[in-house]
This record gives C-alpha cells, structure tokens and sequence, in this order.
C-alpha cells in the first residue's frame, strides 16, 4: 500500500471511531492535513487518484450524495466514500507489519 | 493572483486532462474536483482563513503529475480503445519525428520544471512578480505537452494548444527573440502538419468504422 493510501485509510478510520462513517475528498485531505500538520492540503490529483485506486483495489467503496441533499445545502453534490472490510484489514495487516499506523489507531483496527 | 483566475485554470485544467475519456468517467473527476473547490472555499470562508487562492493553486500544481498518470492508467486500462483513442497515444514512428516529439517534450518538461523554481526562490522580485514569472512558463508548458498529447485525437485543438504554448514563451521572453522565433514558427508548423496528417488519416465523415 502507498502512503498516501496508508494516510487516507487511517484517516478515514479515525473519522469512523468518531461517529463519520461516510466521507468525501476535501474532508479526508482536510483529516489528513490536521493529523499531519501539514499547512499545504493533499494536492487533487494525488487525492484523487489516491481514492480512484483504492476503490479499484476495494478498499473503499463509493456512492453519488442523493442530489436533493446537495441541493437542501446550496452546494455540489458530494463522492462519498467509506471504507470497506477489506481496507480495515488491510489497514491493520499494515499495522501489523510495524508500518507507520498511530498507536492510538492500531488498539481499534481489529477487523469488524 | 485572482480567486478566479485560479479557480477558471483548475477548471480548464480539469476539463483538458478529463477530455476524451468516456463520458461518465470524465464527469465523475470533474464533479469531485467541483465539489472539492466548493467545499475548500466555503470552510475557509467560514473560518475566516487566508490563502485559500495559493492553497488552491498548491494543490493543483502539484496534483499535475498524478492527474497525467491517472489519465495514461485510464487509457492503459481499457481493453477495447475507441478509435479516437488509439490515435492519441499513436507515437510517431520515424528517427526525425521522434527527434522532434522529444525536443518539444524536453522543451515543454524544462518550462514546467522553470516555474515553481521561479515561484519559490525568485530571489529580488516581488510576489507579484515571481507569480507571474512562474506560473508563465508552467501554464506555457502544460499547454505545449497538453497538445502534444490530444493532437491525434483532437488535431486543431491540439495544434492550437501547442502553437498558443509556444507563443506565450516567445512572448515572456522576446528578449531571446532570435531563438523565440525559430521555435515558434517551428513548433507552429510541427502542430499545423502533425494535424493535418491526423486530418488525413481519417476516414471520411459517414464511412463504416
């Protein structure tokens, strides 16, 4: 898995435990800029190439946002993407294998 | 740098790289990346947060590469290409030809590679000065390589992009006229000819394919 993908997995778990089970582009490069400190969010390509690939790779999965609920929020709808059973596992074997996973994260990534 | 003028390049940008690909595909990207500048702008707004311009800018400029490698892995990946797309990627097959097609691309690639040199360290000038001393040569290159690229599969549109590149360098850079000029006639014929024979390689309109 590449980091990038590493990255957005982690964050996309983390923003789980905290009751987001869905989540969409701007969202996770948002999560992973805070978790990373980093001032500059995830370029769109590398985002969005990132999440192409692992939804090829059934790391994620991803549905439209029903255009009423874009329309309610005066906005354009939403790809909103969650992660799958396999990129959980995915994501703990990485843990598992001594690579860069939080330690607060590697206690919950027991697969569902 | 305008909001606008950043927002209107990402778009265009977008559009470009997405262009050919099969409908819903492209649309998909364009959507996400919609979203994501709507979404980029209202937070920021809402937290009263500065450079939301320069982050946008950032965040396309350095997405560039992958945007073309996730464009050549989408045409990698189909099995059954259409027609339209096979003669985008076709690659010129004589010594001369392919001569020519790598001194542009090296042309371009040291354009692109020139401007966040210019951006980041651009000694003296002013902010307004090294933004627009970079982001010239980037945008001149992506067009060159740009066009390149859809000349096959779009002959004028290509032709134009290749020939516009050009003429923005030569512009930026009038002083170096005696090689700006050459270049730009060269490169100018390059795309007109390229296109044409593209132009020619087609079957005529109502044939069966």
């Amino acid at each position: 898995m590449l980091p990038i993908e590493l990255s957005l997995l982690e964050a996309a778990i983390e923003l789980r435990l905290r009751g987001t089970a869905e989540f969409y582009g701007f969202m996770i490069a948002t999560e992973v800029s805070e978790r990373e400190g980093a001032r500059l969010l995830t370029a769109y390509g590398t985002l969005y190439k990132a999440l192409s690939r692992m939804e090829k790779a059934g790391l994620v999965e991803s549905r439209w946002e029903d255009p009423l609920v874009a329309a309610a929020g005066l906005r354009p709808r939403r790809r909103l993407y969650c992660v799958t059973a396999v990129g959980q596992a995915a994501l703990a074997k990485s843990a598992a294998a001594g690579r860069a996973v939080k330690p607060s994260l590697r206690s919950k990534l027991a697969p569902s | 740098m305008s909001a606008i003028l950043v927002e209107s390049i990402i778009r265009l940008w977008t559009g470009l790289y997405t262009k050919g690909l099969p409908p819903e595909l492209g649309a998909e990207r364009r959507a996400e990346v919609e979203s994501d500048l709507w979404e980029h702008g209202s937070l920021w707004r809402e937290r009263g947060l500065p450079g939301l311009t320069m982050q946008r800018f950032g965040r396309w400029l350095l997405g560039i590469p992958a945007d073309l490698s996730w464009r050549l892995e989408q045409i990698g990946s189909r099995k059954e290409r259409p027609e339209k797309v096979e003669r985008a990627i076709k690659l010129p097959t004589t010594m001369v030809q392919r001569g020519i097609f790598g001194f542009i691309i090296l042309l371009a690639g040291f354009f692109i590679v020139m401007g966040p040199v210019v951006l980041i360290g651009g000694g003296g000038d002013g902010w307004v000065e090294r933004a627009l001393w970079g982001i010239t040569p980037i945008v001149a290159g992506s067009m060159i390589l740009t066009g390149l690229y859809i000349i096959n599969q779009s002959p004028r549109l290509g032709a134009g992009l290749l020939s516009g590149g050009a003429i923005i360098m030569a512009l930026a850079w009038f002083w170096l006229f005696f090689i700006g000029i050459p270049v730009v006639i060269f490169m100018i014929w390059y795309g007109v000819s390229r296109a044409r024979r593209v132009g020619s390689d087609r079957p005529p309109p109502g044939a069966a394919a």
